[in-house]
């Protein structure tokens, strides 16, 4: 085989390994924590996993009907994993359970394959510096919603692949990337947003040619967005209210926006444990990335989706695990920075909290929601 | 002439850009139930077709999914709801008259109070105010003199206020974030 062909299959095959063995550690960690006092297996299918169930099973409810004791509805979730996942059932015998689970596999592979490949675009001097980063990532004590059937991993992998095809300046990829991104989850549009800013920057706020020539940059942040805009033009149609998404969460999961400092100081006297992991994930993320942009170890357009996704839901409120998660894999791109007895350590002390964290998941003490 | 075509590129995307945000905060045919409820907030719970018919002597529950909560509840617990913001209404019409002498008989609380003076909360009945005291986390029986006879079919506005609104969180009284005001247990309009 010639070199670059080689390379590119070892590649491949590195990221089919990291892929499966951080699944494996999870599926073990599930063996171990998985069932019930009286024997049976707890379900992985939980909590919002429920809701993108409904959208498969019924399509998105005309309005709160279903839930009026709580006023809740599952438009306030968004489609493209819904349709992915709708998708791969429609053509496999596997429940939505097993498709949420293969799908998270499927994900960490193409992740970790695009890390491993272009893992200068993410200031990683090369793969083994990428290997420590995919390890600690999918390993990491929160990365249990990255295996379950929940949407964190496919959001991941779109927020990559949009990152990395705007960097290679292949713009027709970003685009689609990023419109999946947006249909992903609301804090998706953070991205072309930064990227928007970062260009400008890069072009010393000239908007006027940029407006008047439009190029393939522009087209392609042009594009991202409008999963989201498909979206609520979908909610428009079928709810008459384009906004029916956001009114559902306020009113029904109460994640209106509040006061974040208030958030904060009252997060660490609240009697529960989540609230208080919230404000450490808050205050300790953005600790890191701050570190990692200033030294130039996270690039920023991803430092600042990382930041406006947690940063965002914290306005909520602070018992939220999966929110804050959402977009955090830029701060594992320090972990290639430690000694290797310590990145060691760091990633074994990883797995043991994310088994610790899906216990705790499945025993119900961590809302996951 | 490529150049005009760029310009008319950023035109249609900036037309598109417009027309959405205008689809956005513009668009609105959702059913006149779900108006009231998510847009302009005037009930608070989903129950369409549920009247403001209240039989007077019966005790309407804080948990319980009612018409009568016009605006400003948040979603119903098992036993109590919590209020949204500092004034929260009821709209009934009892189905009989309410002589003057009529009660109204109330059950409230509010969160605790960590720093500064305990809650006030205040009770007024179509506009007039018929009770102001202080609430704590103990709920509270209330009982209060209604400022006139009420006629069958007539309706009534019940609107408890609060002095500051707080979020449980702040007082770790639970994980909810959402600012809150008074607690409703129960409610009742007892003739004399």
């Amino acid at each position: 085989l010639p070199a670059a062909s080689r390379r590119r299959t070892v590649t491949i095959a590195l990221a089919i390994a990291i892929a499966a063995a951080t699944t494996l550690c999870f599926a073990l960690a599930y063996l171990v924590v998985g069932r019930d006092s009286d024997g049976t297996w707890l379900p992985l299918c939980r909590w919002d996993c429920h809701w993108y169930r409904s959208i498969i099973e019924r399509g998105y409810d005309p309005d709160p009907r279903l839930d009026p004791r709580d006023l809740q509805a599952n438009y306030a979730f968004y489609p493209a994993f819904p349709l992915v996942a709708g998708a791969l059932m429609a053509v496999t015998p596997l429940n939505f359970t097993q498709v949420g689970l293969l799908l998270g596999l499927l994900y960490s592979g193409l992740f970790s394959w695009l890390a491993l490949t272009f893992h200068r675009e993410l200031h990683l001097p090369d793969q083994r510096a990428a290997i420590a980063f995919l390890v600690a990532f999918l390993l990491s004590p929160l990365g249990v919603v990255n295996h379950v059937p929940y949407t964190e991993m496919q959001f991941n992998l779109a927020a990559l692949a949009t990152f990395i095809a705007w960097r290679r300046e292949h713009y027709l990829a970003a685009a689609l990337s990023g419109v999946v991104l947006t249909a992903t989850r609301l804090p998706g549009v953070i991205l072309p947003l930064a990227l928007l800013v970062e260009l400008l920057a890069r072009e010393r706020w000239r908007f006027g040619p940029l407006l008047a020539a439009p190029d393939a940059r522009v087209r392609a942040l042009a594009v991202m967005p409008l999963g989201l805009g498909g979206f609520l033009v979908y909610l428009g149609l079928h709810t008459g209210d384009p906004l029916a998404s956001l009114r559902i969460q306020h009113f029904g999961w109460n994640q209106g926006m509040n006061d974040l400092l208030l958030n904060l100081a009252t997060g660490l006297f609240a009697r529960s444990n989540t609230a208080a992991l919230g404000v450490v994930v808050v205050v300790g993320v953005t600790l890191l990335l701050g570190f990692g942009v200033r030294r130039g170890h996270i690039p920023l357009p991803l430092a600042a989706l990382a930041f406006f996704s947690y940063a965002l839901p914290a306005l909520s409120r602070m018992a939220s695990v999966p929110r804050f998660a959402l977009a955090l894999f830029p701060v594992y791109l320090l972990v290639p920075l430690l000694p290797p007895r310590w990145r060691l350590g760091l990633i074994v002390g990883f797995a043991v909290l994310q088994f610790l964290t899906l216990h705790l998941w499945l025993d119900e003490r961590l809302v996951m929601v | 002439m490529k150049a005009r075509w760029r310009m008319l590129e950023t035109a249609g995307w900036l037309a598109l850009y417009a027309a959405l945000i205008g689809f956005v905060l513009l668009w609105n045919t959702a059913p006149p139930f779900y108006r009231k409820v998510f847009i302009e907030q005037s009930t608070s719970d989903w129950v369409p077709h549920g009247t403001r018919d209240y039989e007077p002597g019966t005790t309407l529950g804080g948990g319980t999914l009612s018409a009568i909560y016009a605006g400003g509840w948040w979603s119903p617990h098992l036993d109590f709801r919590w209020g949204k913001g500092r004034a929260h209404r009821l709209v009934l019409q009892p189905t009989a008259p309410l002589p003057a002498g009529s009660r109204l008989v109330t059950t409230i609380a509010a969160l605790p109070v960590w720093f500064g003076p305990p809650r006030e909360i205040t009770i007024a009945v179509d506009g007039t105010e018929v009770m102001r005291r202080t609430a704590g986390p103990k709920p509270i029986d209330i009982e209060a003199a209604l400022p006139r006879a009420i006629a069958a079919g007539d309706e009534v506005e019940i609107v408890f206020g609060i002095d500051r609104v707080q979020s449980p969180v702040t007082v770790a009284a639970s994980d909810d974030a959402m600012p809150v005001g008074v607690a409703l247990y129960t409610v009742a309009l007892l003739p004399p």
